[in-house]
């Protein structure tokens, strides 16, 4: 299930009225889609839930090839117009996110997404910076999580 | 021709009979106790020693920290019972896990007292069992 990590990350940011208030249905996994032009028109702001290398963890005795324990880091990549929007998302994410994973439930009809919530992260970032090709201010929110094979 | 090493995976502790599930790590330690034995005639600078009794433990490390086998661990170390122990070459066959025992002619088995029981439950870290069985009696 490590392999989906991503997808419960996708499934918190979409299930936020908050979030979706202000990036819309701009909420991208891996990339942006379409051509560098497309890129640089996709309006602000926006969000990109990326897949990170994984490792293995946990290997025993009774299997030498594979642990039941892997290591995934999700980013989330935060873009938008104005330092203190890409502030004010970055916060809203790294909250929403959080009381997700901690309440998660899944609603009457839904898919049952629970087996892919984390048994835990790390929080990190990256550095708050500036890309003037498009333009906009971007920081990646990291979350190294601990997950079942 | 090369002789085959045998891999630490093949490598394994049993206590009654069985491998120990989801182990990492186990190593057996055997202790020749000496004496010194030199006397006012023995010459130069050197004792003489003689080996009075042998020793040995094995100790090995798991994943295996489920509340049953936890439990029974408690329960092994409370009783202090004396317990099979010994160590094995096992096989690698398709679902056996590595713990099917190869009946090498090294393998030894003797009985043992279980005399130290750790458990490092480290925040998001997997939970680590360490154990470690005295031998009482010959390991053969």
């Amino acid at each position: 299930m490590s392999l989906q990590t991503d997808r419960i990350f996708l499934e918190a940011l979409n299930a936020s009225l908050r979030i979706t208030a202000l990036v819309g249905d701009r909420i991208y996994p891996i990339a942006v889609p379409g051509s560098d032009e497309d890129v640089l028109n996709t309006p602000l702001p926006y969000l990109v839930v990326t897949f990170e290398p994984l490792t293995n963890l946990s290997e025993t005795k009774d299997n030498p090839y594979q642990g039941d324990e892997d290591r995934v880091t999700i980013g989330i990549e935060v873009a938008a117009e104005s330092p203190d929007d890409l502030t004010d998302l970055a916060e809203l994410v790294r909250s929403e996110v959080d009381t997700f994973m901690q309440t998660y439930t899944p609603a009457a009809g839904d898919e049952d997404l629970t087996s892919l919530i984390p048994l835990g992260y790390d929080f990190s970032t990256t550095e708050k910076t500036y890309d003037w090709l498009k333009p906009c201010y971007f920081m990646t929110l990291r979350y190294q999580c601990d997950t079942n094979v | 021709m090369a002789l085959t090493k045998i891999k630490g995976q093949n490598f394994r502790v049993f206590i009654g009979g069985s491998a120990v599930p989801e182990a990492t790590n186990c190593s057996v330690q055997m202790t020749g106790n000496m004496e010194d034995a030199s006397t006012k005639d023995t010459e130069g600078d050197y004792t003489s020693e003689s080996m009075v009794s042998k020793s040995w433990q094995v100790q090995v490390d798991s994943y295996e920290a489920t509340a049953t086998a936890i439990k029974a661990l408690l329960t092994r170390f409370n009783g202090g019972a004396a317990v099979s122990v010994g160590f094995d070459q096992t096989e690698t066959t398709a679902g056996s896990q590595n713990r099917t025992a190869a009946q090498a002619d090294f393998a030894r088995t003797g009985q043992a007292l279980l005399t130290d029981v750790s458990i490092v439950a480290n925040n998001r870290a997997t939970i680590t069992v360490s154990t470690t069985y005295q031998g009482t009696g010959a390991l053969s």
